[in-house]
């Protein structure tokens, strides 16, 4: 079933329309999964944050007053249940650290694994992975709007509508965010290669 | 040197690396999975307040809180009833007890001829 357009489709979920909300996953999924997966770094991960976004969806559809694009709004319910999933993930890690308090910092750096997108084309598998794993160590909202960029290709003014921040805003989170990963990468080959 | 200029293609890399990434997709019946944690949630949602509810604190508080409320209003009602007693009583009393007796103007028999 299409829509004619968004505003009609909001209506019918505003009713509760099973047909409705079954259109919206469908269409959305990959934006919501691919936006969660950039962010978490983890495939199962990424799929509960993408279940608990649509889930949000149906539930605060009334508040959704269209002033946005609905994309948009999926962008951000997206980004804060990310966010979300792994500020828990980290309390949580902590405390497991706090009981094992033999294990330094490094040492926990290690135990996670590398992310290995699905989307990366076979022959950059291995810089990419090392990417990842400096998009990890980012500030939540330069991890946000690189993960924006570069895995969604969302323009400056599309990330600036779904940070609600402004176009400057944006351009400077984006040069500190690969001022940091350049950095990072630096850092982690110095001690590697 | 050497090694500084292998780092610097190397971070090169590492930053395009990301160019022509294609979009990665949730599995199969995916929307299934999402109607099924719909009604997870809801059904967690409703164990969540019986279990509130079922808490030991929580029934024994309520528990108490009932007893206070049916003392209060009992209390509450029986000394609005004592107090209507007492002040009919004390009407009573004193009027016996300083043998007033209020005559009407209109009774023929106690007016003056």
């Amino acid at each position: 079933m299409k829509y004619i357009n968004e505003k009609e489709l909001v209506e019918k979920l505003k009713q509760g329309d099973e047909t409705a909300f079954k259109f919206i996953v469908e269409e959305y999924k990959d934006l919501v999964y691919n936006t969660a997966i950039g962010i978490v770094q983890n495939e199962e991960d990424a799929e509960d944050v993408a279940q608990e976004a649509f889930v949000q969806v149906y539930q605060s559809i009334h508040n959704f007053k269209g002033e946005s694009k609905l994309s948009t709004w999926l962008y951000r319910i997206t980004v804060t249940k990310a966010l979300d999933h792994e500020r828990k993930k980290k309390r949580k890690k902590r405390s497991a650290i706090l009981k094992r308090i033999f294990l330094t910092e490094e040492d926990n750096e290690i135990e996670t694994p590398d992310f290995n997108h699905p989307g990366v084309l076979l022959d950059q598998k291995e810089n990419a992975a090392e990417l990842f794993r400096a998009i990890r160590k980012l500030p939540e909202n330069q991890k946000v709007a690189f993960v924006l960029n570069k895995l969604e290709g969302l323009s400056y003014q599309e990330i600036s509508e779904v940070m609600n921040t402004s176009l400057s805003s944006v351009e400077s989170l984006l040069h500190r965010a690969k001022t940091n990963l350049k950095k990072n990468l630096e850092d982690y080959y110095r001690k590697n290669l | 040197m050497k090694q500084s200029e292998n780092i610097e293609k190397r971070i090169e890399a590492a930053l395009n690396s990301l160019d022509g990434i294609k979009r990665a997709t949730p599995g199969d019946f995916f929307y299934t999975r999402v109607m099924a944690r719909m009604e997870r949630y809801e059904a967690t949602l409703w164990d969540k307040v019986v279990s509130f509810i079922a808490q030991p604190a929580v029934a024994i508080a309520v528990f108490i809180a009932v007893i206070l409320t049916n003392g209060l209003v009992i209390y509450n009602h029986q000394g609005e009833q004592s107090a209507t007693v007492v002040s009919d009583f004390s009407e009573r009393g004193i009027a016996e007890e300083y043998n007033q007796t209020f005559v009407a103007v209109y009774d023929p028999e106690n007016m003056a001829p």
